[in-house]
């Protein structure tokens, strides 16, 4: 058993391993591709929340330095330092309103929101002037008023400080006041929200700035990452955001990105400490940067899709392209297999044809071209052997018949079916006179074969010179040379040459143009000739042995004549009757035969027998009777030796028996004795009651008919007898069959109808063979006979017609055409001989109607026949 | 046949496939129609700018306004003139030069310059004379004006500014010499700022910015005129700034259909809330 894990079908093999192969690939792919983008997006997603947060912080530092320039900057301006100087604080407070708005000044002109400071502070942190979002009032002291704080913090450099409530960013730089006194010029940035903001542009971050005890300065979350829930969120941080935070504190350089999930959404924080150097303060700032995993997740998502679709369209294509590649490969096997099949199936019209010029297609050509022979041989074959069979066939039919036309129609229509044609026809040559005449034939225009066409066919030709020939048409396909027998386009024509000669020849022909003849056909054609010669020359013999039996079997019965004068001829009338009864029971010519001999050899025992017996006039004494009851014995025993090829001597010897068992010399009974005894029991018991002897005469027809009757059963066998009479009643036998009066009943206008038939035809064949010519000298002749008779006839361009009329009764009428007959064959024997005359009459009785022939043989036209 | 209908189907299989993961991608990234007007690039003068980007917030028509930086008037005519612009905001009269450049000149507001101060100043009114002698820096401390104890901060706008010349036309008058104590500032919106952050400052600035962006500062009467709409309508509050733009003498019908409506009684009522009285 084997495996077939993939079907049984090459397709499905092909295509199978290979989607399994595919789907195989494309998940792995899929599934790597999916476990590497998770982990390059989480990757990134880090990398962007600590880059953010970096940059944020450099965007603080960056912040811090551009307010100590401008500080200094301001406060080495002249305007300014001379302000300060005069020590007016209204010069002061001008001066510091205008550099702070230069300070702050926005990209336009209309819309801005003050967060900046600018105050000036004297040597006691008293006020001097101040300015900007604070709103401080000069002589306050927002720093305090210690000494040693305010000195360290004005030689500091920036810090994180609450003035006024708000948490501000500032930084301080030392101006000389009057009388040598040191100012300090103090920049503060409110720390809010919006200041936040400003760092967080364009980075789609979300920024949390927390004081040293994690209370929020300033957040700010961008619309997109979420909504007031989320910054409430942040502003006090819980989970993984004081997570991060207390991390940041602990340890300044821990930038860990952490996950922070928040109302379903996820997000990223980063946590990371901002320092101020050298603040005495030690203030510090922790920045939480919060970074939404929206557009992450999104593009994950979209990455992933895209993978997969394309993972399924590769899969789809390759399915697509290895089904196609499958059928391409599995479609012409199998094609080629089924083609294969029908071949082996016997059928080899078969052709596949695939498109193409690889080599798929050069298969299909040679296996065409393999179909092709194999056909043109199995042809061949089936050819010949049905030659063969038809070959065998008819030898068979040769061997089996000894009836020359039986004979020549089996041949010829198994040559016709041999050489599938539709005209054959076999001619033979008269022995004796060496005329040729057509015995058989099939097909043909012609309705009958005439002397003249057959003396002019091609087998007149192939019998004068003992060759084969083909009569092929020209390829022109004009449809001159007819053979002139057939009407055959084509043919082909060998003689049947014997020892003795050329017997005669066989032809077959076809009215196809087309058809065409070979010397193969010759060959085949001349191989049955001469099986038909050889069977031709059986007959022949075993014709000529029949007829020495016959010879020898009637100078035997001429014997017994010779010895019992009284029943001379009684074997020939026997043999006749016998032969009649047989006729009436349908028995087969063999036992036509074997009867005809019999009935001449039945009395043979009666050599045997002693003349006084044989020749006493009168009843003869029990002994003797006796004596002569041994003749059936004797004759057997005569026939014994002779080795007849029929059963003869049980016929003779059981000749008088009785059917029902009270003949002699066994005495058998019925069905034992055999069927021929009983037959010739019959036909020898009615010749002896009808013929005539020395001593009495023969007893009329019906009187024999009535003892036949009276002793059917007892003494002859019923079907016998009923056969028997069943002939005599119907057509009486006579030495002139057939010559009855046609009473009365018989109609006038059918007689002459059939008449004029039978003498036009004869004159008409008569014209045939004699040209024209003759024929008008006929009629002239048989006219002048007819006048000269003063017979009611006159004959006009092969027309007979009857002049006198129908009063004429019946008997005299049929007298009067018997005797215009008469004259019309005397007129014919005087041109053409006896034998014609006699063949133009059988030829023109033949070609009537079967009414017609019948009426004609009963009227008894011609003598002769 | 077959093989037809399966290449069919897989295209629109594919097709689905795509379909499906464009519309996941791109969902988020739909960019906004573009606005198919003519775009409108405005500048000129900061007083009169806030004014024309009211109105052009409130335009319902269909047009692109880009706003250039502050130019003042001046530079708004001539970036007209020279087509950089369609349309200058002015907040003075046109001079005999720019009238010549053949303009279209379109006045939408009377704009009040109201005089301020920060909000701890406890005054409500000064004259025309406690005005000038302020800026002449004959006071040091608000308590000489009857206000809480605080050193007066005196915020001023440079000469050649519309606020600074009406003012001298209608308070300080022409030969007025201003303290050096004083700072000019550059920006109206420094002198609105300045004002809001410095306790004991005084300064001038627009009505209408202030009324429609809520400043809050303390605005002073003049002479016991409230600077108010309805006393710029009613014509006993003077000290008034005409607001208008320019434009090309042919303009586009874009913009005049823009001005059509910036003219109309139903914007009248707009400007007047938000704290401008319209063009008489």
């Amino acid at each position: 058993m084997r495996l077939n894990p993939f079907g049984k079908h090459l397709h499905n093999q092909i295509v199978v391993p290979l989607v399994v192969a595919s789907l195989v690939v494309a998940v792995v792919a899929t599934v790597v591709a999916w476990v590497l983008l998770d982990q390059i997006i989480n990757g990134w997603i880090d990398e962007t929340a600590t880059a953010t947060s970096a940059g944020v912080v450099v965007r603080f530092d960056d912040r811090i330095a551009e307010m100590q320039q401008a500080v200094r900057l301001v406060a080495e301006n002249p305007r300014f330092v001379e302000a300060v100087q005069s020590g007016d604080p209204m010069a002061i407070s001008a001066q510091l309103v205008g550099i702070n708005q230069a300070l702050d000044a926005p990209d336009t002109g209309y819309k801005r929101v003050g967060t900046g400071n600018l105050m000036l502070l004297d040597e006691t942190g008293r006020v001097v002037a101040s300015t900007g979002g604070l709103s401080i009032a000069p002589d306050d002291t927002p720093l305090g008023s210690e000494d040693s704080n305010w000195v360290s913090l004005t030689m500091s450099h920036p810090l994180m400080i609450r003035l006024q409530g708000k948490d501000t960013l500032t930084v301080f730089e030392p101006v000389k006041g009057p009388e040598q006194r040191v100012y300090a010029l103090v920049y503060s940035q409110i720390m809010d929200d919006s200041f936040v903001a400003e760092f967080g542009v364009g980075t789609r971050a979300g920024l949390c700035l927390y004081d040293a005890d994690l209370s929020p300065i300033g957040i700010e979350i961008p619309g997109e990452l979420g909504g007031e829930s989320l910054v409430a969120e942040l502003k006090s941080p819980t989970g993984s955001v004081m997570e991060a935070l207390e991390a940041a504190r602990q340890d300044v350089d821990a930038a860990v990105t952490r996950k922070f999930i928040f109302e379903g959404v996820e997000y990223r924080v980063v946590a990371t400490q901002i320092l101020f150097e050298s603040d005495p303060t030690r203030s510090a700032a922790y920045l939480v940067t919060v970074l939404g995993t929206g557009v992450a997740e999104q593009t994950r998502v979209a990455t992933r899709n895209l993978i997969m679709l394309w993972s399924v369209v590769a899969v789809a294509v390759l399915l697509g392209l290895n089904w196609w590649v499958a059928r391409r490969v599995s479609d012409p096997l199998t094609a080629l297999s089924d083609s294969v099949a029908r071949v082996a199936d016997g059928d080899f019209s078969t052709k596949v044809t695939f498109e193409g010029s690889n080599e798929v297609s050069e298969l299909s050509e040679n296996f065409n071209r393999m179909t092709d022979s194999l056909r043109d041989r199995s042809e061949n074959l089936t050819k010949k052997v049905l030659e063969l069979a038809t070959l065998y066939e008819m030898s068979r039919a040769l061997g089996s018949t000894l009836d020359l036309d039986v004979l020549l129609d089996s041949v010829l229509d198994s040559a016709m079916r041999i050489f599938n044609v539709e005209i054959g026809y076999v001619t033979l040559r008269d022995r004796e006179t060496g005329e040729l005449s057509v015995r058989t034939r099939r097909g043909g225009s012609a309705s009958h074969a005439d002397e003249i066409a057959v003396r002019t066919s091609m087998s007149e030709w192939v019998i004068r010179e003992g060759r084969p020939l083909i009569f092929n048409p020209p390829r022109g396909g004009e449809e001159n040379r007819i053979d002139t027998l057939s009407g055959a386009l084509a043919a082909l024509c060998v003689p049947l040459i014997s020892n003795e000669g050329t017997l005669g020849a066989i032809t077959v022909g076809s009215r196809d143009a087309t058809q065409r003849f070979t010397s193969d056909d010759v060959r085949l054609l001349s191989t049955i000739a001469n099986h038909v010669t050889i069977a031709i020359g059986n007959i022949d013999l075993f014709s000529s042995l029949q007829e020495a039996y016959l010879a020898t079997v009637r100078a035997l019965a001429t014997a017994v004549d010779a010895k019992d004068t009284y029943t001379r001829g009684h074997s020939d009338g026997v043999a006749k009757f016998a032969l009649v009864i047989a006729e009436s029971m349908g028995l087969s010519a063999e036992q036509h035969i074997a009867l005809k001999m019999a009935a001449y050899l039945h009395d043979i025992g009666k050599i045997g027998i002693s003349e006084e017996i044989l020749l006493k006039p009168g009843k003869l004494t029990d002994e003797e009777m006796a004596q002569m009851r041994h003749h059936p014995l004797i004759g057997a025993n005569i026939l014994r030796p002779v080795a007849f090829p029929w059963p003869i001597a049980p016929i003779v010897r059981h000749h008088h028996e009785h059917y029902d068992g009270s003949g002699y010399p066994a005495g058998l009974k019925g069905e034992e004795i055999p069927m021929l005894a009983r037959l010739l029991t019959v036909a020898d018991a009615f010749e002896a009651m009808v013929s005539d002897r020395p001593y009495r005469r023969g007893r009329s027809q019906e009187d024999a008919i009535l003892e036949l009757r009276r002793c059917s059963g007892s003494h002859f066998d019923p079907r016998v007898v009923d056969a028997f009479i069943r002939v005599l009643e119907h057509a009486a036998i006579d030495e002139r069959p057939g010559r009855e009066d046609l009473g009365d009943d018989e109609g006038g206008d059918e007689r002459r109808a059939v008449f004029v038939a039978v003498a036009d035809g004869m004159v008409l064949s008569f014209r045939r063979l004699g040209g024209p010519r003759l024929a008008a000298n006929l009629e002239r002749d048989l006219n002048l006979a007819f006048t000269d008779k003063q017979m009611p006839f006159t004959i006009v361009a092969g027309h007979l017609s009857i002049t006198g009329g129908g009063s004429v009764a019946a008997p005299e009428q049929l007298d009067d055409m018997r005797r215009a007959m008469g004259v019309i064959t005397a007129a014919m024997e005087r041109t053409s001989g006896a034998s014609l005359v006699e063949h133009f009459y059988t030829e023109t009785v033949d070609a009537l109607p079967e009414r017609m022939r019948s009426f004609a043989q009963r009227m008894c036209l011609l003598d002769v026949v | 046949m077959r093989r037809r209908a399966y290449l069919a189907l897989f295209a629109l299989v594919i097709l689905v496939l795509i379909g499906g993961c464009t519309s996941s991608v791109d969902s988020g990234t739909d960019a906004s129609v573009a606005a198919t007007g003519e775009q409108l690039r405005i500048s000129g003068s900061g007083t009169c700018l806030p004014l024309v980007h009211i109105l052009s917030e409130e335009y319902p028509g269909n047009a692109e306004f880009v706003y250039l930086p502050g130019l003042h008037s001046g530079g708004g005519i001539e970036g007209v003139a020279n087509g950089d612009l369609e349309i200058g905001a002015v907040s003075r009269e046109l001079s005999e030069d720019e009238a010549a450049l053949g303009l279209d000149y379109v006045a939408l507001s009377d704009d009040g310059l109201v005089i301020a101060v920060h909000p701890s100043v406890t005054i409500d009114g000064l004259t025309t004379q406690q005005v000038r002698d302020i800026y002449a820096g004959k006071y040091s401390d608000w308590a000489e004006l009857g206000g809480e104890d605080a050193p007066i901060t005196i915020l001023d706008r440079n000469e050649d500014e519309s606020a600074k010349i009406i003012l001298r036309q209608y308070v300080l008058g022409s030969d007025l010499e201003i303290t050096p104590k004083a700072v000019n500032l550059y920006y109206e919106s420094d002198m609105i700022e300045g004002l809001q952050s410095t306790v004991g400052a005084i300064g001038y600035f627009s009505l209408g910015q202030g009324l429609s962006q809520d400043v809050p500062v303390r605005y002073l009467e003049l002479d016991g005129v409230a600077a108010t709409v309805d006393n710029i309508l009613n014509g006993s509050y003077k000290m008034v700034r005409p607001l208008g733009v320019v434009t090309a003498s042919t303009p586009s019908a874009d913009i005049a259909a823009f001005l059509e409506w910036a003219t109309s009684s139903e914007v009248a009522e707009l400007m007047k809330s938000r704290g401008f009285a319209p063009a008489k």
